[in-house]
C-alpha cells in the first residue's frame, strides 16, 4: 500500500515534469523552469550461474551468466522551478529496475529550497542522503569516472533519500572552498536478504558531512544514523523488539588534476548490541581506493576494494575483496561509453542475492553500457 | 586503399589539425564596466566556471572553439569533464550550469547589464560597455 502511494506521487510529479517540458524553460515574470535529464543503457553479464549479482539489496533479482540489460539501466528527470528571492522547487524522477525485474518510477528528491544568501541552502521535502561521496548523485552516471562505484562500500547502506529537511553551508576563501551540510527525516526500502523480502523503515534518521577542496584535492567526513525498529523472532512465541541504531562514519579522499584521479572511500558501520541476543545485527568496515588517467576521451580506472564484516547476527567474521577496471570514453559532447570488469568473492549478502559465505570463490561480473546527460 | 594514399589522407588529417589549432581565438575574460573587480586570476574564474564559487554569475557561448580553449587554458580540463562536473553539481541540486548564449556580442550585453556577471568572450566583441579583467594565454 505504502509503495503505491508512493508511486502515486511519482506519477503525479512526473506528469507535472512532462506538462513543464512542454511549455519548455519559459520565463514567466521572473519565474524560470530548468529541465535537465540524465540515464544509462547498459547491461551486465557474470561467469558463473551460481551466483546472482545485483547493486544492493533493494534489488531483488539481478544479474548471472544470461545478459541483463535492467540492473545497469534507467532515465532521469530533473526541473527547478526558480521563483526569484531565493526560492526554488527541485523535482528529480527516475525510472529505474526496483525490486524485481519491473521498471517503476520513482520520486528521487522534491523539495522547496530557500537560499537566503551565497552561502546557506536551506530545503524542505525529500532530499538526498550523502551517506557517500558519490551517494547523491549515484544513478548519474557521467558524473562518475567509473560505470559502476565499488558494491564493498556502495552496497552498504542503500537508502537515497529522507523525508525531511537539509542545511547546506558553503565558503570559499581564497582557493579553500569548505561544505557543511546536515539533513534528517525519515525514510523507508522495500530489501531483499537471500531472497526474504521485508520492508525497512528509518526513523529520525540524520546525515552530517564537511568537505574541504583545495585546487585538486577534496577531502570529506560523513555520519549518517539510521534508527530502524526491528523485531526479531529468537523462538516459538519470543519476539526481541529493540531499536537498530545503523551508524555509518565515512572518510574520502579524491585527488582529480585534470589528467590523475585518484579516490579512496573508508566508512566504518557499527551499531549497539541488540538486547537478549547480545550482538549487534550488523558490523563491518569497508573501503576502496582506485586509480585512473585521462588519455584524451578515453579514461581507464582501476579499482580496489573490500568489506570487513564483524561477527554480528549478520554477518560471521569475514573479508571478501573485489579487483575492477573500468573505461570510459568520452564518445561525443553529453555521451561516454562506458565498460568495467570486476572479479569479486560472492560472500557478501548485499551485492549478491544468493551468497555463498563458505565457498570464497571469485566470480567475474562484466558490463557494458553508455551514460548520457540532456 | 593502397599505402600512397592512406599517407595523403594521413598528411591531409595533419594539415587540417595543425590548422585548426592555428586558427586559435584571442579569448578574454570581462565584466561588466560599472563592475568594481578590476583585474581576476585563472583560478578565481575557474572556481566560478566550475560551480565552486558563487560569488559571480557566469555567463558563456554555446559555440565550441573558445569554450574549449577557454576550459583547457583556465581550468585545465577539457569539455567533457567540465559537463561531468556539472552533471554533478546539477543533479544534486547544488548549482545552476552557466548561462548560455549565441553569441559574444549577446554575451558582452549579458555582462554589460549585470555587475554580479562574468563572461568570456573574441577579443573582437570587446566594447566600453565591459571590461576586460583577465586575458588567456
Amino acid at each position: 500500500m505504502r509503495n503505491f502511494e508512493r508511486n502515486g506521487v511519482a506519477t503525479a510529479v512526473c506528469a507535472a515534469l512532462l506538462s513543464a517540458w512542454a511549455s519548455q524553460a519559459t520565463a514567466d515574470e521572473g519565474i524560470t523552469t530548468t529541465l535537465n535529464g540524465y540515464g544509462t543503457l547498459g547491461g551486465t553479464f557474470t561467469n558463473n550461474n551460481n551466483y546472482v549479482y545485483h547493486h544492493d539489496a533493494n534489488e531483488f533479482s539481478g544479474a548471472d551468466e544470461q545478459f541483463d540489460l535492467g540492473l545497469e539501466s534507467r532515465i532521469g528527470l530533473q526541473a527547478r522551478v526558480n521563483f526569484g528571492s531565493g526560492f526554488s522547487v527541485t523535482a528529480q524522477e527516475l525510472i529505474r529496475q526496483r525490486g524485481s525485474d519491473v521498471f517503476s518510477l520513482g520520486t528521487e528528491w522534491l523539495y522547496l529550497q530557500y537560499e537566503p544568501d551565497s552561502n546557506w541552502t536551506l530545503r524542505a521535502g525529500r532530499v538526498a542522503l550523502g551517506t557517500f561521496l558519490y551517494s547523491d548523485s549515484r544513478e548519474v552516471g557521467y558524473a562518475q569516472p567509473w560505470f559502476r562505484p565499488p558494491n564493498d562500500v556502495y552496497a552498504a547502506e542503500s537508502f537515497q533519500n529522507l523525508d525531511g529537511g537539509q542545511a547546506l553551508w558553503h565558503t570559499d576563501l581564497a582557493s579553500v572552498e569548505l561544505s557543511l551540510q546536515a539533513s534528517f527525516g525519515n525514510t523507508s526500502e522495500q530489501y531483499s536478504y537471500g531472497g526474504v523480502l521485508a520492508t525497512v523503515a528509518a526513523k529520525n534518521a540524520y546525515n552530517i558531512s564537511a568537505s574541504v577542496e583545495y585546487q585538486s584535492f577534496l577531502f570529506r567526513v560523513a555520519r549518517t544514523y539510521l534508527n530502524l525498529p526491528e523485531s526479531i523472532a529468537v523462538g516459538p512465541g519470543f519476539t526481541v523488539n529493540f531499536a537498530e541504531h545503523d551508524i555509518f562514519n565515512s572518510v574520502a579522499v579524491q585527488y582529480d588534476n585534470g589528467k590523475a584521479i585518484v579516490l579512496g572511500e573508508w566508512s566504518k558501520r557499527s551499531e549497539k548490541d541488540a538486547p537478549v541476543l547480545g550482538q549487534p545485527l550488523a558490523a563491518s568496515s569497508q573501503w576502496y581506493v582506485a586509480g585512473g588517467w585521462r588519455f584524451g576521451p578515453v579514461t581507464p580506472l582501476l579499482m580496489y576494494s573490500g568489506i570487513k564484516e564483524e561477527q554480528s547476527l549478520s554477518y560471521v567474521p569475514a573479508t571478501y575483496h573485489t579487483f575492477a577496471a573500468s573505461l570510459r570514453y568520452d564518445v561525443v559532447r553529453n555521451i561516454a561509453l562506458k565498460a568495467q570488469v570486476s572479479r569479486a568473492q560472492a560472500g557478501n549478502a548485499e551485492y549478491w542475492v544468493v551468497p555463498n559465505q563458505a565457498s570464497n570463490e571469485r566470480v567475474n561480473v562484466y558490463s557494458v553500457g553508455a551514460d548520457f546527460v540532456f | 586503399m593502397n599505402r600512397f594514399r592512406k599517407l595523403k589522407l594521413i598528411t591531409c588529417f595533419s594539415v587540417l589539425i595543425v590548422g585548426a589549432s592555428m586558427a586559435r581565438a584571442d579569448v578574454v575574460v570581462v565584466v561588466s564596466a560599472k563592475s568594481t573587480t578590476t583585474t581576476m586570476t585563472p583560478d578565481e574564474i575557474s572556481q566560478i566556471y566550475l560551480g565552486k564559487s558563487k560569488s559571480m554569475k557566469p555567463v558563456e557561448t554555446s559555440g565550441s572553439p573558445i569554450r574549449s580553449q577557454f576550459y583547457s587554458k583556465v581550468a585545465g580540463k577539457d569539455e567533457a569533464q567540465v559537463k561531468a562536473i556539472w552533471s554533478k553539481l546539477v543533479f544534486t541540486g547544488k548549482a545552476t550550469a552557466p548561462k548560455e548564449l549565441a553569441t559574444s556580442a549577446e554575451v558582452v550585453k549579458a555582462v554589460a547589464a549585470d555587475p554580479e556577471a562574468i563572461g568570456y568572450i573574441d577579443k573582437s566583441a570587446v566594447d566600453s560597455s565591459v571590461k576586460v579583467v583577465y586575458a588567456v594565454p
